[in-house]
């Protein structure tokens, strides 16, 4: 049964259901009788013609007869020629009230007829216009796909180029091995199309972090002295929520469209690979690290080691913050977690938990983030079964691990 | 101590401006203050209701205050709101344009007409304070003339609380209910009221969906409109709907309640409301309404029930039809009303706001 | 610790009546765990609902009782509405053709509440309580459909608080349609007993809900000293609990088979008795002497065809005391036929054969006795009823 909340959009839909039967079924109102003006005019011009006609007298003897006609045809010439003014004036009144009632009743049915057409017409471009925006919107995907593509494609030449111009024989072992490094980045571009496809929108995605930005104001980092690291940046959207929070924070990401986006955004973002770039920061040298949809890409011993060197890289009380997809929903731990060809295993969150504090990690808390919404869910039945069904397919898509160096 | 009258043209039982009237007498009776109320034509029996005439007894000093309200031309209370040197607010019920009247009843035509060029001159006093019963009324007394900054919305007192202890008249409760759904609307007879729209909606709903169903009419059937009452009995009549429909008249609110508990449905196909108190009325009693949202009538309803915002009776007897046939989306939809009333309507809420709107006056 | 709050009409120690000994025991189980808060009227009687106690809030047994006054108490026109119900009542019945599903009452809204508010008692203090502290509340538990305090209240408060226990019996005004509607607008219902259920399947449809009913005191008493041979009834004396027709029967019994079997009779009276040594009135007696007379009489009579739960008839049983009730109630012909603990009657010849049956055979008697204590016991242990509630409540958001 729908709730008080649900008012405004119960009676719009039930407004729809209404609108819909009464659109397929036969306009009900033609089978009431006209407006009945005619029958008034009627009646007052048969009032206005009294005295016209005289009466039969058809009761009366036939000597009688004519001699009642004879009087009656007598008094009406005289009264006719009284009231001549009166009834051509009653009768002029009454012809203007037809014609204008015709009048009215005719536009009546060419507005009628002009606004069906109208409606008509509004709904066909409206039909035309939404088609459009849809293709426009597919349109945009390849394009910014295309984008992508060429961008790397464009990298690759500038690599080429400069070697080639250095001359062949003084290409170094290492720009070599670099070249070659470029057939692991062929799948970047089409990493940043699955994104944008699957992850969300920029947007999207960065109003969903801004439930970070409390915690991270709360433990009073991403001064110029406690910066933030963000591992796998991807398209930057938490360093610039960070920048527009006037915080210090960098990035990290290995995929090199990913990278150039970012710094096109005017985003600090250095391409290196985590752990090794970890191991050469000083001990106590950063407030966060943080790790949005990164630690389900590799396997457990390397996320074991990236924790080690977090905690050795943080100064006391900072602390280090992991989102990762919840296994604990049944269509996310089954299905939507493989959507992403990068996705290694899913991590339930009891296991990160105890991981976290086995590391050394304080606090450790794990908060569940982004159920589906209410209108997947299944509603009017409180009953344990629908709770428990509601919870494992449509509850928290995601959820956040969070742990502090004391 | 600010002495504070009540002005209005007329005090009577059973009209929604006699009991914002009194409402507001009883709420600053209540806080101790010196009200009275002032009328031309007084109907109701009780001493404190003083002719207008004598108000210049009781307004003498610059800081008493008149609260008058306007919905139609009244020459005797102009000339006294202009003449009187004191603060003045005015409470404005909206004045029905003279428009639906022509052809019916020259008298009513002179009384709107009047109503809406003194309209124009109180908007144009810049009062103390323009109290207006809803946005429709208010923001037709900005585009009148009244600042913006001194125009505020205070719903009219109703007398809900007194039809609920009231005892309903059991004549009418035996004999209307039965098995035939009762559509119900509540107004005068007046041809602003849309009521040949709603006799053509309910014929379609009884000759298409239920032909177990009665439409009945409660409102004054005023002598000088007498007119448009024989047209109204001519179309029903004519599209033969005698037995099914009802025009109860003028009834006491002991038959008004009666007639409220006998509802299956509230409908109004009226073009002009200022405010319309029956709609609460029938809200507070979780009868559904079904409403063609003119004016005010959407402001006032809100999502309290279903508003069309185009006049269809195929529309209005569908709606009918769908709500009796659903008993979820009856009861669910009379919730609904009765959330609206609790929310907005109730008294105390209106209490609330209107002392403090005025209260830097008091 | 959370809030609990629950609704009923009256709660007062000097008050008989089964939903307000209901209301009372769930505060008590529900104490230790929960701050309960037991929202009614100050109202003591249930026929015109004068305000009697004094407006506020009252500890006691370390519950908070807060009481409100009462602004519409029994209209005195409320007899002419009930007239008119029942004839509906009885309209719709003979239309009825199927007894899979109970057809209702279908009155205008406003008809239905007018009924229900004359019939009193309303509160509108209470209402404005619920709508500003019933957020307040994990849970709000509200008892007796029937009446004003519960069925307005209950759209006072956010649905998904609601714990309706509607104590059902087979009567004229609940089968009016805004029964239905307050019913499946509540978060859970919690029935008495599986009959109870099963009329309101019948009534409402399934709904969400379970069986819990209350916890009966199992621990035995010693008999009452009376220097003679008795069959007991216990609770309010009225018609409409088949009293009349028991008073009627037993003298009758008197006359056609001479002995010095008395009838007792505790509880408030409302009846005129009549003065022969054969029937002893005692009055509102304490819990304990209760047990007591319980655990002494022969043989506990419950003629009444309108029980929702008869926690007398329990707990006549947990006192070993074979019971012989009518065949009017439901539920008390559940509570006889799961456990063997008596016997029913239909008619004086019914009666007359159950009373001389169990008077006349001590072993299968004492068999009876044994049967319904162990059938309290097993389904009746306080510590089940509590565990249920809780669990129920401990769902909730």
């Amino acid at each position: 049964m729908a709730s008080p909340d649900d008012t405004k959009k119960y009676i719009e839909d039930l407004k729809k259901k209404i609108r819909r039967e009464v659109k397929t079924s036969p306009s009900l109102s033609e089978d009431l009788p006209e407006n009945n003006i005619y029958n008034y005019l009627n009646k007052a011009e048969q009032y206005a013609r009294i005295g016209v006609d005289v009466p039969s007298f058809n009761r009366l003897s036939a000597p009688r007869r004519a001699a009642y006609r004879w009087a009656t045809k007598f008094l009406f010439k005289v009264l006719k020629v009284i009231t001549i003014n009166q009834r051509q004036y009653n009768l002029s009144v009454l012809d203007t009230f037809r014609i204008n009632i015709n009048d009215h009743n005719s536009l009546k049915l060419r507005s009628a007829a002009a606004k069906t057409q109208f409606d008509t017409r509004i709904s066909e471009l409206e039909l035309n216009l939404k088609q459009q925006n849809i293709e426009i919107c597919e349109l945009k995907k390849v394009v910014d796909y295309l984008k992508y593509s060429l961008t790397q494609l464009g990298q690759k030449i500038n690599d080429i180029y400069g070697n080639v111009f250095k001359g062949a024989e003084k290409v170094s072992r290492s720009e070599l091995q670099n070249l070659a490094g470029e057939i692991n980045h062929d799948l970047d571009s089409l990493y940043v199309f699955l994104e944008d496809n699957f992850r969300g929108s920029r947007e999207e995605i960065k109003k969903r972090l801004h439930v970070y930005l409390p915690i991270i104001k709360k433990a009073n980092i991403g001064l110029k002295n406690s910066p933030i690291l963000d591992i796998g940046c991807g398209r930057g959207e938490w360093l610039e929520l960070l920048g527009e929070n006037n915080l210090n924070a960098k990035g990290l990401d290995l995929n090199k469209v990913m990278v150039k986006m970012c710094r096109e955004l005017g985003l600090n973002v250095i391409e290196s690979e985590a752990l090794s770039f970890l191991k050469n920061l000083s001990d106590c040298s950063l407030g966060a690290v943080t790790g949005f949809h990164l630690i389900e890409h590799n396997g457990f011993e390397f996320l074991i080691k990236l924790l080690v060197e977090i905690l050795r890289v943080l100064k006391p009380g900072g602390l280090v913050i992991f989102e990762t997809p919840n296994p604990g929903n049944v269509l996310v731990g089954s299905c939507n977690f493989y959507i992403d060809p990068t996705h290694f295993k899913p991590l339930p969150s009891p296991l990160i938990k105890l991981v976290l504090e086995s590391c050394g990690f304080n606090d450790v808390n794990i908060i569940y983030l982004h159920p589906y919404e209410d209108v997947f869910k299944i509603k009017n039945d409180y009953s344990e079964t629908s709770k428990r069904f509601n919870d494992c397919f449509y509850g928290p898509q995601d959820y956040v691990a969070i742990g502090y160096k004391k | 101590m600010t002495h504070i009258a009540i002005c209005t043209p007329e005090i009577s039982y059973g009209d929604a401006v006699s009991s914002d009237v009194l409402g507001m007498f009883n709420i600053l009776n209540e806080q101790n203050l010196k009200v009275g109320i002032f009328a031309e034509n007084i109907l109701i029996k009780d001493k404190t209701i003083k002719n207008i005439d004598f108000i210049s007894d009781f307004i003498k000093y610059r800081k008493d205050l008149i609260i008058y309200h306007h919905s139609a031309g009244w020459f005797k209370g102009l000339n006294l709101l202009t003449s009187l040197d004191c603060k003045k607010i005015i409470k404005y019920h909206g004045v029905t344009p003279p428009d639906y009247f022509y052809g019916f009843s020259r008298d009513h035509v002179e009384t709107c007409k009047g109503g809406i060029e003194q309209l124009n001159i109180i908007a144009n006093l810049d009062l103390e304070m323009y109290l207006n019963d809803s946005r429709f009324d208010m923001v037709e007394m900005i585009s009148k003339g009244a600042k913006a900054s001194k125009c505020f919305i205070v719903p009219p007192f109703n007398n809900i609380g007194r039809l609920k202890g009231l005892k309903p008249d059991f004549f009418i409760l035996e004999k209307y209910n039965g098995k035939e759904v009762n559509i119900l609307s509540v107004g005068r007879v007046a041809p602003n009221k849309g009521f040949i729209e709603l006799i053509d909606a309910f014929a379609l709903y009884n000759k298409y969906f239920n032909k177990e169903s009665r439409l009945i009419i409660v409102g004054d059937k005023h002598p000088r409109l007498s007119a448009y009452i024989d047209f109204l009995y001519d179309r029903v009549r004519y599209i033969g709907f005698d037995n099914s429909i009802v025009f109860t008249g003028k009834v006491n609110d002991e038959q008004l309640k009666s007639y409220f508990l006998i509802a299956k449905i509230f409908a109004l196909t009226s073009h002009h409301e200022g405010f319309c108190l029956p709609l609460v009325e029938a809200m507070s009693m979780k009868i559904p309404v079904i409403a063609y949202g003119s004016t005010a009538v959407a402001d006032t309803i809100g999502d309290g029930g279903i508003v069309w915002g185009d006049l269809d009776i195929n529309l209005i007897a569908s709606t009918i039809n769908e709500v009796v046939t659903s008993e979820d989306v009856y009861f669910f939809l009379g919730e609904a009303g009765w959330r609206r009333y609790k929310n907005n309507f109730t008294n105390k809420i209106i209490k609330e706001i209107f002392l403090s709107v005025i209260g830097k006056y008091l | 610790m959370k809030r609990i709050a629950i609704v009923i009409q009256r709660c007062h120690e000097k008050v008989v009546g089964g939903s307000e000994a209901e209301a009372w025991h769930y505060a008590n189980l529900l104490k230790e765990d929960f701050k309960v808060h037991i929202l009614t009227t100050t109202a003591v009687d249930s026929e015109r609902w004068d305000n009697v106690l004094p407006e506020g809030d009252e500890i006691s047994n370390g519950i908070c009782i807060k009481r409100f006054k009462v602004s519409q108490g029994r209209a005195d026109y409320w007899g002419e509405i009930c007239k008119q119900l029942l004839d509906e009542f009885n309209n719709v019945r003979s239309k009825s053709s199927t007894k899979l599903v109970k057809r209702l009452i279908e009155w205008p809204t406003a008809l239905q509440e007018e009924f229900i508010y004359k019939q009193g008692p309303y509160s509108d203090d209470l209402m404005d309580f619920l709508s500003e502290k019933g957020e307040d509340y994990k849970a709000i538990i509200f008892l007796t459909c029937l009446y004003p305090t519960t069925y307005f209240g209950m759209f006072h408060v956010p649905r998904g608080k609601i714990i309706f226990v509607p104590t059902l019996h087979d009567e004229p005004p609940i089968y009016l349609s805004v029964y239905k509607y307050v019913a499946k607008r509540s978060r859970i219902i919690l029935w008495n007993t599986e009959s109870e259920y099963r009329f309101g399947r019948l009534l409402w449809g399934e709904l969400p809900g379970c069986v819990v009913g209350m916890g009966v005191e199992t621990k035995e008493s010693p008999p009452a000293e009376l220097n003679f041979p008795y069959i007991l009834y216990c609770g309010r004396i009225d018609i409409n609990k088949g009293c009349a027709q028991l008073i009627d029967y037993f003298l009758k019994f008197k006359k056609d088979c001479p002995s010095d079997l008395c009838l007792v009779l505790t509880g408030d009276n409302r009846t005129k008795l009549p003065t022969t040594k054969d029937i002893v009135f005692k009055g509102n007696v304490p819990e304990v002497k209760k047990l007591e007379l319980m655990s002494g009489a022969s043989i506990f009579i419950m003629p009444s065809p309108n029980e929702s739960f008869s926690i007398v008839t329990l707990e006549a049983m947990a006192q070993k005391t074979p019971i012989l009730a009518s065949n009017g109630s439901e539920v008390v012909i559940e509570h006889v036929k799961k456990s063997d603990g008596g016997l029913l009657y239909s008619g004086y010849e019914g009666f007359k054969t159950g009373i001389n049956f169990i008077l006349e055979n001590k072993h299968e008697a004492k068999d009876m006795g044994e049967k319904g204590r162990k059938y309290v016991i097993k389904n009746y242990n306080v510590g089940k009823i509590f565990k249920k509630l809780k669990d129920r409540i401990e769902s909730f958001d």
